[in-house]
């Protein structure tokens, strides 16, 4: 039976698959050629771009690349697009390109790097490097900021120096600067960027290798040599477009609670909050619901300010870092009753899976209970003692538990369904602040042929693991699953082109839909 | 007695007068009357050897005060001052000193009294009762470094636990207060009953008297000792002692209270050699030189160890050279060969200078250009601006990278199972070295290093916090050179450091803790003491518990000092402050420095100094360590200093008299390079780039691979890029801190016979041998090149005929040239800096 199921699956066509694009970068207003790696392409048809002023031919199609010309309007917004490929086995993943408005040039040897120019590159072969020349004059600040075109490369920049003070060779080039990435974290970019102040004019070396020497396929780059330091955001991670309520660079300022009740079920008219300035003497005092800002300037710095409570209730604290955050700045929030007990904390501690060490993390929302009026504290400081700086500016948001739904996440970046065939796909939601309603959920736009089916939900609750601390302070006590069947018709029409269905998520408030709180376009052909 | 010493000092063929005597000690001072001072009397010679004149002299002493025996052992009678004379021939010396009465001076003191006993007659060695759980149920400390632990075990009896502070069984004394010679202690000890370690001392010696009296009073302790009586350290006289064959030296061993006073225990000090047959020692502390050669003497006393550095020495050296110094390095080690009748080798040639010290500061063999044009120079500074070129060099980053990410253990399950932490840890130590940052600083970044820094990578080994214990003893073996591991889980058997020490020490990484739950996310922090942060939640406490006491430990120096750090400040700041001060910090640097450049440490193992494992030159040691420290350790100025001494440069062609000496650096020991500098020279001799895979597919495809140009030593991690050659040559995993034997093994033989290294490298088309054989060039002026690039040096002429007749014999030029550099390569001149 198991050999029988193998044969099944081997004999089952694979989709195709894109790796990444050659030249990585294109200039507005140009017509170019690009190379796209994958698998399983030779059948691919056409090319598709959800992005106005891009048009994409598609030139030739081999198993393994795909040839195409990408005419870019002037009109072409800068910055990151995504191209997929569509064919009989269906749309592929989407791999990203970029559109610059800086000079584009090939790759050369000893190519001469001037601010202002973006070189595309690539390393075709594993332990591969590619050398740039660039001369700068002292006290010039060049970036050099290599842009890779997938996940799977990680680039590194290194700039180098004549070695006219090696005894051995004065032939040879010698290391002046390395930066892989400006910070290796999770939620920031690998991408390698580095920054340097040139001591000396003269010629220079820039190296771009991949990290660990890696190369091949899909190992594609664009090189962007600017003047000055540049932004910071490098090492600041971007808020999602989609909800992210558990990270610490969403802004809590504005709207916020308006948007947690917007996604709820219970409508709550909360006073405006009171913002406090946090001061680096911290004595401040906070009303509820307040925000509560500030700077941790210097290391050991510790701020705090008092909370008033007047009645039991169930509270929650965010926090968020708008300029340095982790790993380098990690806010500590704690609430202490008047004893100096600890009443709440943002950070989930837990024992390893023997038990015998305690584990920690820090959290950008936690949710806890006050079950006596009085006078409390609120505390904010880093883990560490001897880290502080400037930037290490934090805000903090004590809010009556609002209840809402939290995240709304669908895994599937593409379906390809086949004819006669049934599909399951499963949306996973997050139940926040003890939110109780009923949550709608259906996919939207399908093309004929192809119906959804009502799924079963999931079991909801989920015992808690072994040494677990209360976990629930940190994240929905409840997460829940949607479960739905794609039914696609034994007589469906192929689709030629991709179809644009959008799964639609809406929470009942007041026993009436309120306004979609997740509206999910993702690409679905109906394949043979 | 005495005439048999005197038969045998006469027997000794010194013809020549000495040039001064002296007394040891010159002034003394005694505390009560009964209490003794041993002298030695010393005679000095003009080729700087000394002799003991003590059991031939005459003494005499100021009456009233004391009174001086035969042996040059002084005993007090009253207070007073007084004056001891020693006379031989026409010579003489005297001592003056002081006797003191003072009240409570009389007063028992257990350690004194039988502590000494038990250490004197070997009962608290470390391989009867002094053992980790003691021998027979009874457990004394080593050397009775802890007289309340081991008067309790006597007097109120009991099995020693180690996991327990609680006795084992029921507690019987081991004395009799009621009937003092049925005392356990003394039956044992005299053999009266059966005894796993033998009679001690019979039952009409002094010792047995000693105790039998302290029983039948009672068996008192006598005064607690508090912190300034305690016994702080050892002094031996002399820490380094050459003696011809045959000849005799008194030792004389003085204990150094905390207080500073000094009291002779030259009587109560327990002996032992390492080895009989170069130098046996009596109970009496008498040095007997039996055979050629270098050992050393453990001497045991008042809790405490040290030992004393031996060499018997040969014939005097007619017509002993005047050697010329380059620094002080040479002051030091050309004194003590003097003494020891050891000629130092001649200075190196140039181009075996300029092979070796490009080795050692860059691991980069010197290019042929360069090696004739400093054979040809006539600057009489060549040599010294050379090592300034070379440590100005980017090949000394790199070189001294590799050294630092090694002994700091840069590798990816070392630092988080995670490249890019390693790479971050890496560069730290990189960007050190690149800018030449004092070691102190470096030591105290790493120690103390929180947050998401390069140094703190290191806390994280298999993604865990380490434990403190081990992650302390690690500091403790990288940054002081010193093994305090067996202390973990009990009293160090054969050291001072005490299980207390071990767990006080570990208590100031007690509170590290990681930040982050996906691995890799890890943020290091010291938690605080204040604050629960969800402690409560998982009933959990922040403390380091003494593993045999349960009492909880707070972070305490090796100095038993303890440190208040407030419960939010980083602890390990107040142990890095005083560790890179500490005298330990220097001198284990500087040994550990040294070691790179000679071949092997002052002390060896680099990273097990104890009492009992004497540096080869203290005085050297401490010297190099004091202008470490002044210079504001400064790595760069150290290892200049090293390599600008004639000591450095002398050649590796041993003379007639310095052909034994390994550990004296009469000349230069030959050492087989290290794994990743011979494989860069054999990529530099057969013009051959090595590539090192990092990640291969199932099927075997490669992925990931070093770019070209990339040298083994610029490789980071070695659990990062494979290499069979590598491991074969003993590259370290760095799993644990690396140890380089440099031994070799068959695998190395097999590699060289058949290793893609040895072989295709000769076969490349691209490479040196195929495209010189490709240009048609002569075999002479290959030979030379060959010669030049891999050996430093141009072929002798016996070389070159017989090389280029052989060649000219084969049919086959290729395969003979292929023969030719495969040998070259495989040769220990090649394979070795000398």
């Amino acid at each position: 039976m198991l050999w029988a199921t193998g044969l099944a699956l081997g004999a089952a066509v694979a989709e195709p698959v894109l790796q990444g694009m050659n030249p990585l970068a294109g200039r507005a207003g140009t017509t170019y050629r690009v190379a796209i790696a994958g698998t399983g392409l030779a059948a691919i048809r056409g090319l598709s771009v959800e992005e106005a002023g891009v048009r994409v031919r598609l030139v030739e199609a081999a198993a393994d690349r795909l040839m195409a010309e990408i005419t870019l309007d002037t009109s072409v917004t800068p910055g990151e697009k995504r191209i997929r490929a569509v064919g009989p086995r269906g749309v592929t993943n989407a791999v990203t390109w970029h559109v610059v408005r800086e000079t584009v040039s090939g790759e050369k040897p000893e190519l001469m790097l001037t601010p202002g120019l973006v070189v595309n590159g690539s390393l075709a072969e594993p332990g591969e490097v590619d050398l740039y020349a660039v001369e700068a004059k002292a006290g010039e600040v060049l970036t050099f900021e290599v842009v890779a075109g997938g996940s799977a490369f990680d680039p590194v920049v290194t700039l180098q120096e004549p070695a006219a003070d090696s005894w051995f060779s004065t032939k040879g080039w010698k290391r002046l600067a390395f930066n892989d990435e400006e910070l290796f974290f999770p939620g920031l970019t690998t991408q390698a960027r580095l920054t340097h102040v040139v001591q000396q004019a003269g010629r220079y070396r820039v190296q771009v290798a991949g990290f660990a020497g890696h190369g091949g396929a899909g190992a594609s780059y664009f090189l962007r040599v600017g003047s000055g330091a540049g932004e910071r955001r490098w090492r600041h991670p971007m808020a999602r477009p989609d909800w992210n309520e558990r990270s610490f660079v969403r802004q809590l300022g504005g709207d916020w609670m308006g948007k947690l009740q917007a996604r709820g079920g219970v409508a709550l008219s909360p006073p405006p909050p009171v913002r406090l300035a946090g001061t680096e003497a911290g004595e401040g005092v906070l009303a509820l619901p307040g925000i509560l800002e500030g700077r941790l300037s210097r290391p050991a710095m510790v701020h705090k300010a008092r909370l008033h409570i007047e009645r039991a209730m169930q509270l929650a604290i965010e926090i968020e870092t708008p300029e340095a955050t982790l790993p380098e700045f990690n806010p500590v929030v704690t609430v202490f009753d008047a004893t100096g007990r600890e009443v709440a904390t943002n950070v989930h501690t837990k024992r390893n899976n023997n038990g015998l060490y305690m584990m920690k993390m820090i959290q950008a929302k936690t949710t806890f209970a006050i079950t006596a009026p009085g006078d409390y504290t609120v505390q904010v400081r880093d883990i560490t003692t001897d880290h502080g700086r400037p930037e290490f500016f934090y805000r903090v948001l004590i809010r009556p538990q609002i209840p809402h739904v939290g995240r709304v996440e669908m895994p599937e970046d593409r379906l390809n369904l086949a004819v006669g065939k049934v599909r399951l796909v499963t949306l996973q939601l997050e139940r926040e602040e003890d939110f109780r309603d009923p949550v709608m959920a259906t996919i939207e736009g399908l093309p004929p042929g192809v119906t959804v089916l009502p799924g079963a939900e999931n079991p909801v609750e989920r015992p808690p693991l072994q040494n677990a601390g209360r976990i629930e302070r940190y994240i929905p006590k409840t997460t829940q699953s949607f479960s739905f069947l794609l039914n696609v018709a034994e007589g469906a029409t192929l689709t030629e082109t991709i179809a644009w269905p959008r799964v639609v998520v809406r929470p009942v408030k007041e026993q009436r839909l309120a306004a979609p709180i997740l509206e999910k376009r993702f690409p679905l052909m109906v394949v043979q | 007695m005495r005439a048999v010493l005197l038969l045998a000092w006469a027997s000794l063929s010194w013809g020549a007068e000495p040039v001064a005597v002296r007394l040891e000690p010159s002034e003394f001072h005694l505390y009560r009357a009964g209490a003794a001072q041993q002298f030695v009397f010393v005679a000095e010679y003009a080729d700087g050897s000394t002799r003991d004149l003590t059991d031939v002299a005459q003494w005499s002493a100021a009456p009233g005060v004391g009174t001086v025996s035969e042996g040059g052992r002084v005993t007090a009678r009253a207070a007073g001052t007084m004056q001891v004379t020693a006379k031989w021939g026409r010579w003489q010396a005297s001592a003056k000193g002081q006797v003191e009465t003072a009240a409570g001076e009389e007063q028992f003191r257990f350690r004194s009294a039988i502590g000494s006993i038990l250490t004197k007659r070997g009962c608290n060695s470390p391989a009867c009762h002094g053992g980790v759980k003691g021998r027979g149920g009874l457990k004394l400390s080593a050397a009775s470094l802890f007289p309340r632990d081991d008067y309790e075990w006597i007097v109120q009896g009991g099995a020693y636990q180690v996991l327990s502070a609680e006795a084992k069984g029921e507690r019987k004394p081991r004395i009799d207060r009621q009937n003092p010679e049925a005392s356990l202690l003394l039956r044992k000890a005299t053999g009266a009953v059966a005894h796993g370690g033998g009679k001690r001392f019979a039952m009409d010696s002094e010792e047995y008297r000693t105790i039998l009296a302290w029983v039948r009073q009672g068996a008192p302790f006598g005064p607690a000792e508090d912190d300034t009586s305690r016994v702080r350290s050892l002094e031996v006289y002399p820490k380094i002692l050459s003696l011809e064959k045959t000849q005799q030296h008194r030792l004389l061993v003085t204990a150094v209270m905390a207080n500073g006073r000094r009291e002779d225990v030259t009587a109560q000090a327990l002996y032992v050699s390492s080895d009989k047959t170069i130098a046996a020692i009596s109970e009496a502390g008498v040095v007997n030189a039996a055979a050629l050669g270098e050992t050393s003497i453990l001497v045991r006393a008042a809790g405490q160890a040290a030992a004393v550095i031996v060499g018997v020495i040969g014939e005097p050296v007619a017509n002993y050279p005047s050697v010329p110094r380059q620094n002080f390095i040479d002051e030091f080690v050309f004194e003590k060969l003097r003494r020891l009748r050891m000629v130092p080798s001649a200075l190196s040639q140039d181009a075996e200078f300029l092979r070796r010290v490009c080795l050692d500061l860059t691991g980069t063999l010197p290019p042929p250009g360069r090696v004739e044009e400093f054979v040809r120079s006539r600057d009489p500074k060549k040599r010294e601006r050379v090592i300034d070129a070379l440590i100005g060099s980017p090949e000394y980053v790199d070189f001294w990278t590799f050294r630092f990410q090694d002994l700091f253990r840069v590798a990816v399950f070392a630092n988080g199972i995670n490249p890019k932490w390693s790479q971050m840890y890496g560069e730290w130590i990189r960007e050190s070295i690149a800018k030449n940052k004092p070691y102190d600083r470096m030591a105290w970044e790493r120690l103390t290093a929180q947050g998401y820094d390069g140094p703190t990578r290191h806390f994280l080994p298999y993604d865990v916090i380490g434990s403190p214990e081990e992650t302390m003893a690690e500091e403790v073996r990288v940054f002081f050179g010193r093994r305090l591991e067996c202390a973990q889980c009990h009293n160090h058997p054969y050291e001072t450091w005490s299980q207390d020490q071990f767990w006080g020490l570990a208590a100031f990484f007690g509170r590290m803790f990681k930040m982050g739950d996906t691995g890799n996310e890890y943020v290091v922090f010291d938690h605080p003491l204040d604050e629960a942060m969800g402690n409560g939640e998982v009933n959990g406490k922040i403390q380091v518990l003494h593993p045999r006491t349960k009492a909880e430990l707070r972070p305490t120096l090796l100095d038993g000092k303890t440190v208040m750090a407030s419960g939010r400040e980083n602890p390990r700041k107040a142990l890095a402050d005083w560790m890179v001060q500490h005298p330990y910090f220097t001198e284990a640097t500087v040994n550990r420095i040294w070691s790179e450049f000679f071949g092997r440490g002052l002390v060896e193992p680099v990273d097990d100094f104890r009492s009992t494992n004497p540096a080869t030159h203290p005085e050297l040691l401490a010297r190099l360590a004091e202008e470490f420290r002044r210079g504001g350790h400064d790595l760069r100025a150290l290892m200049r200093t090293m390599v600008m001494s004639r000591t450095y440069q002398l050649s590796a062609e041993p003379s007639a008299t310095n052909r034994a000496d390994r550990v004296n650096y009469s000349h230069a020991l030959p050492r087989p390079l290290l794994a990743e500098v011979l494989l860069d020279a054999i990529t530099t001799v057969t013009g051959v780039e090595e590539r090192f895979t990092t990640t291969v597919t199932a099927t075997g495809k490669v992925t990931q691979r070093t770019p070209a140009g990339m040298r083994a030593i610029q490789l980071r991690e070695p659990d990062l890029f494979h290499s069979r050659f590598l491991d074969l040559y003993g590259r370290p995993n760095r799993l644990a801190l690396p140890e380089r034997t440099g031994k070799a093994n068959l695998g190395q033989a097999l590699h060289m016979l058949a290793g893609s290294i040895y072989n295709e490298k000769l076969a490349a088309p691209e490479g040196w041998l195929q495209q010189e054989l490709k240009s048609g060039a002569t075999d002479a002026t290959m030979l030379r090149t060959l010669y030049l690039t891999a050996l430093g040096r141009p072929p002798a002429s016996a070389e070159s005929h017989e090389l280029l007749g052989a060649l000219a014999a084969r049919p086959d030029r290729n395969e003979a040239w292929k023969d030719l550099v495969w040998a070259i390569l495989c040769s220990r001149e090649f394979a070795e800096n000398h």
